[in-house]
């Protein structure tokens, strides 16, 4: 969620340029709607709980959940550890991909000013 | 006198060691418990890097035992580091479709207020689609 948590300095720009954010994670609707408080911010968040969308995307990171201590997940609480691959689309009024990041690590998220960048560049279009 | 000026070395061996375990031990500490960004972490290498040169030179202004075995651990120290960040924490080979210019799969899924969200109803919207790993 660190991406969130960055984007969320932004939010008004965000707003401003027509954008709505969509949030999807494998997280049950209780921890997201926690998250959505926590960050008080008007994404959408949507649960995928079931990873139904990481094998269209192929952006299933297999066993990715880290330990408890780190997510406060316990050992059997969910049906499997796949999580999502950190990536983020910007999608057009009708649908298509105008921007993709894809980090080849784990321990990277898309930059904020990658992010702003890209939807400036919808606007001039 | 000798004893003293050995004590003095085996402590500036310690230096070297301690900052590249600070370097290591600060980008966890940013990362997750600040979780303020998340990028490559190229300034904390750069750290460690520099505690492996510390103790080389370290190693050639006085040799021993205690500045070998501190930059023994520092060569370790390094070799984990590149582990980890170039090979371990890598999504290994990711798929590049859909990219620009391509559809985005439809897909409808509950929201975390309890209504449904559907991606084809939000046409004439603009949406930034995040995947993110989760809450924590």
């Amino acid at each position: 969620m660190t991406e969130l948590g960055e984007l969320r300095k932004h939010y008004r720009k965000i707003l401003d340029a027509g954008v709505q954010v969509v949030a999807v994670s494998v997280d049950p609707p209780a921890s997201s709607e926690k998250l959505r408080r926590r960050l008080d911010v008007d994404f959408t968040f949507v649960c995928d709980e079931a990873g139904t969308l990481m094998d269209v995307l192929g952006i299933r990171h297999q066993g990715g959940l880290p330990p408890a201590f780190i997510t406060g997940v316990r050992p059997g609480e969910r049906e499997h550890d796949d999580i999502f691959a950190a990536t983020t689309y910007l999608l057009d009024e009708e649908g298509r991909v105008r921007w993709v990041s894809r980090p080849e690590s784990y321990r990277v998220r898309a930059p904020a000013r990658e992010v702003l960048r890209a939807i400036e560049g919808l606007s001039r279009r | 006198m000798r004893r003293l000026c050995y004590l003095e070395a085996s402590m500036a061996a310690w230096v070297a060691p301690l900052l590249g375990v600070a370097g290591i031990a600060l980008y966890f500490l940013v990362s997750i418990r600040f979780a303020v960004y998340r990028r490559f972490p190229w300034e904390y290498l750069a750290v460690v890097a520099a505690a492996l040169l510390l103790s080389a030179v370290e190693l050639v202004r006085t040799p021993g035992p205690a500045t070998a075995a501190a930059a023994a651990f520092c060569v370790a120290l390094v070799a984990f580091a590149g582990w980890y960040f170039f090979s371990y924490s890598q999504y290994g080979g990711r798929e590049t479709r859909p990219g620009p210019g391509e559809p985005f799969p439809d897909f409808s899924l509950p929201t975390s207020s309890g209504e449904t969200f559907r991606l084809g109803a939000a046409r004439g919207r603009r949406i930034l689609l995040i995947f993110y790993r989760g809450d924590w």
